[in-house]
């Protein structure tokens, strides 16, 4: 990428920077609601039923359906005509603009279903009297989530983080997992199990992660470095890479070298290989590597045999030698001609191989013809 | 011009256009500037690389056709110094360098039921994930059934020593599809069935499928098992048994056991994957326990099983945070032996680390990190590597972060060692939705 087409990116994301800024996005500071205030005051009405003046709410299917009750409804019991200015705009009330909400939640069906005596008590079975917006100091007015799990045993989806379709999104939210999702709780090994869990969760990892954030260690062949690079205050963090990762790499790859192959291709080792001078592609380019392997290594019964290594850890000879194709280095000594024709450098497949492949798989797989030049 | 760059031109634009009708962007950008010594092939090099990265994801951007999520990750470098040796594992021979991560278009539709994502995106759909520049879907069915699903070319790493190789993670492919098909019983289990295919030209390079399941029987008990067969060879590439446990508050543990068949990690069309069939297996659990609050232990424990031997894999850690989340103390220990036939594949390691962390004045937070590792046999002729590393960060104003770290350290490579990193954040999530 060059300089233009580096300007470019940066200009295109001030762009979309600018766009935020301009347009109604606005930060999100907090994840709770914001409390609010209110010109109504509801505890002078006491004597009425919350429905007599929210008369949209029993049949209001989502939030955001029933609208504020409009001057109108004051005008049925309060003589606009006899009032001053002043006094007519206190009885007005307010108008609110409409928003879209994070919560899907239906009160028609829930007013069915809530008995009580007193309307107002079905109200209330939510909405605190506490919560109430009265002029003054601003209330929070929105019942939380315990007003829910009062009635609803939603231990169920609380485990499997279900939270959709309660709520819409909750990615806005700087949350971490609550003691209660204990599945998903972050701690421990987590590091370790996230992978999978994420299997057949990521309906649920999503709720809260969007894949920009799963790319700063997964899309390992785009990103721009290691994780650890980007975070070295997070001394707490189980990073995988931390610290001198380059001189145990080798020792930790011994262990289990499929752990490095669910990232990291051959290319990732070899690129790096050949940079160091030791790969095998520093003698494809006329060079004289420096040798990795230990004496021995091609004497059998050597105790050092390669043939034994790599039995024990093939992914860690793919580490060089994985990318010559036909010029591949094990092919310089086993190699078969064809039937009934001799072998040179013996059988290397594991003794059930005929088991599992014909000699007509050697025609499907071009990679079969670097040794069976002949088919 | 460039596919990355086109992907890039892109994806900016629809974030330019999308993020002013979005529910919620997350934007975040990060200004990273290195000072560090290159090891190569014996002699040292100074790279000074300058980093910007920005990540953005606009959800919920309202269309007359239904709601859009456009996400994007990308990074641009500049070299201030040495061309830089390690770059994701790869050479480049350019002072500027940069990559998308992820970039692409989600349609939600049919009232949340269908998703259709378009571009780069990392795909993981009960089997290894892949990243690929293409499409997927996912189509959620009555009864808790849903179908996923697919297809496009995996993403090769554009900065390499050799270029154009196509292998990435588990794949070398030109083209890569899969699909899912997974029911859901909230709160007792998912249970899902996977394939995977790609081939490298024509040449076959995966072939592949596999089943998943977690199963929750009771609130305090998780079961999870999973495992991939490989069509071509007719073997278990891996499976996965594992059983955690929650008896109390603050204490969990987890057995698992896991077998893997190496080779059938490499494509098929590569011709180390025909020499080998060996088996492995490992065996342990892990522990996390917080006895009182700002105090946990963790701990895992896990034996090596292969047929050359017995290798072990252990760790513990505490931390405590004397003074409540302004500051931390901890320790780690760890030690790792292989059991190979080869001096190549016969090395462990034991670990010490001291870590901890302490707010200095408001906002300002301090963090020291001592690491020491001592290999069984050494490493490039050492026997140890040591290393600390120190920060320090600052949270200025609301959304930004500062900060500085520093590393000085002794290892195999370099006898001594120095890097110093200062970074820049401005992270924050815009909305448009009150929380009502």
């Amino acid at each position: 990428m060059n300089s233009a087409r580096l300007t470019l990116l940066l200009a295109s994301t001030g762009l979309a920077a600018l766009a935020c800024q301009r347009s109604s996005l606005r930060p999100v500071e907090a994840p709770a609601e914001q409390a609010r205030t209110s010109a109504f005051p509801h505890d002078k009405h006491e004597g009425f039923d919350c429905v007599d003046c929210h008369t949209g709410i029993p049949k209001a299917t989502a939030l955001g359906q029933a609208k504020l009750p409009g001057v109108v409804k004051c005008q049925e019991c309060h003589d606009f005509d006899s009032m001053n200015a002043a006094d007519k705009a206190l009885h007005t009330p307010p108008t609110r603009e409409a928003r879209d909400h994070a919560l899907s939640f239906n009160h028609a069906q829930h007013l069915t279903r809530i008995k009580t005596k007193e309307v107002n008590d079905a109200c209330k079975t939510c909405h605190k009297d506490d919560q109430i917006p009265e002029p003054g100091p601003a209330r929070d007015s929105t019942p939380r989530m315990e007003s829910c799990t009062a009635c609803h045993y939603h231990q169920v989806e609380v485990a499997d983080a279900k939270c959709q379709p309660c709520h819409v999104s909750l990615r806005r939210y700087p949350l971490k997992p609550i003691e209660a999702l204990a599945s998903f709780s972050h701690e421990g090994d987590f590091v370790k199990r996230h992978g999978q869990l994420a299997k057949n969760s990521t309906e649920t990892c999503a709720q809260c992660h969007d894949q920009t954030y799963c790319a700063k260690c997964h899309d390992t062949s785009t990103v721009p470095f290691r994780t650890e690079i980007e975070f070295p205050e997070k001394v707490e963090s189980d990073f995988i890479h931390r610290g001198d990762y380059v001189s145990r790499h080798q020792v930790e790859a011994a262990v289990d070298a499929t752990s490095c192959r669910k990232c990291h291709g051959s290319y990732f080792c070899d690129s790096c290989h050949t940079a160091q001078d030791t790969s095998y592609r520093n003698v494809i380019a006329g060079g004289s590597p420096h040798d990795p392997h230990p004496p021995g290594w091609t004497t059998p019964n050597s105790g050092q045999f390669h043939g034994n290594a790599a039995r024990q850890n093939i992914l860690a000879c793919a580490g060089c030698h994985d990318q010559q194709g036909p010029s591949n280095v094990c092919v310089t000594c086993h190699r078969s001609l064809g039937p009934g024709q001799a072998a040179s450098g013996g059988n290397p497949h594991p003794s059930d191989y005929a088991t599992h492949h014909t000699r007509g798989d050697i025609q499907k797989n071009s990679m079969c013809l670097s040794c069976h030049t002949n088919g | 011009m460039t596919r990355p760059v086109r992907l890039i031109l892109l994806t900016a634009a629809l974030c330019v256009a999308g993020a002013t009708r979005a529910d919620t962007v997350n934007a975040s950008s990060t200004t990273i500037l290195l000072g560090r010594q290159d090891w190569r092939d014996g002699s040292l090099q100074t790279a000074v690389p300058l980093y910007e990265i920005i990540r953005l994801d606009a959800s919920d951007v309202a269309t007359p056709i239904g709601n859009l999520e456009i996400a994007l990750s990308s990074w641009g470098a500049a070299d201030l110094g040495d061309i830089r040796f390690w770059q994701n594992g790869g050479n480049t021979n350019d002072h500027f360098t940069g990559d998308v991560d992820v970039g692409f278009v989600r349609g939600i539709f049919l009232d949340r039921a269908l998703t259709l994502t378009l571009g780069r995106q990392t795909v993981i759909d009960g089997l290894l994930p892949v990243q690929i520049d293409g499409g997927s879907a996912r189509l959620a069915l009555p009864y808790g059934f849903a179908l996923s699903g697919y297809a496009g070319a995996p993403v090769a790493p554009r900065f390499m020593a050799r270029g154009g190789d196509l292998v990435t993670q588990t794949v070398r492919a030109t083209f890569a599809s899969g699909g899912r098909v997974s029911w859901n019983y909230p709160g007792l289990l998912e249970a899902g069935a996977s394939v995977a295919v790609a081939d490298d030209r024509a040449a076959p390079s995966r072939r592949d499928v596999g089943a998943d399941i977690r199963v929750t029987p009771i609130r305090y008990l998780q079961l999870l098992a999973s495992g991939w067969l490989s069509l071509y060879e007719q073997r278990l590439g891996e499976s996965v048994v594992s059983a955690t446990f929650y008896p109390v508050r603050h204490l969990d543990f987890t057995l698992d056991y896991r077998h893997v068949e190496p080779d059938l990690f490499l494509p098929r069309d590569s011709i180390l994957s025909v020499f080998v069939a060996d088996k492995r297996n490992d065996v342990g659990g892990a522990l996390h326990w917080g006895p009182q609050k700002g105090f946990a232990l963790d701990g895992d424990y896990h034996v090596l099983l292969q047929d050359q031997g017995t290798g072990h894999w252990a760790r513990a850690k505490a931390t405590l945070h004397p003074g409540g989340q302004t500051s931390t103390v901890g320790t780690e220990l760890s030690y790792l032996k292989s059991n190979g036939v080869s001096e190549i594949n016969d090395n462990g390691y034991e670990e010490v680390r001291l870590f901890g962390a302490r707010e200095l004045m408001p906002a300002l937070t301090g963090t020291l990190d001592l690491m020491a590792y001592f290999f069984n046999q050494d490493v490039n002729g050492e026997p140890r590597s040591l290393a600390a590393t120190a920060t320090l960060a600052y949270g200025f104003a609301r959304g930004w972060r500062a900060a500085l770290a520093g590393t000085a350290g002794s290892t195999p490579f370099m006898e001594r060692q120095f890097e110093i990193m200062g970074k820049l954040v401005y992270e924050q999530t815009y909305a448009t939705r009150e929380v009502k």
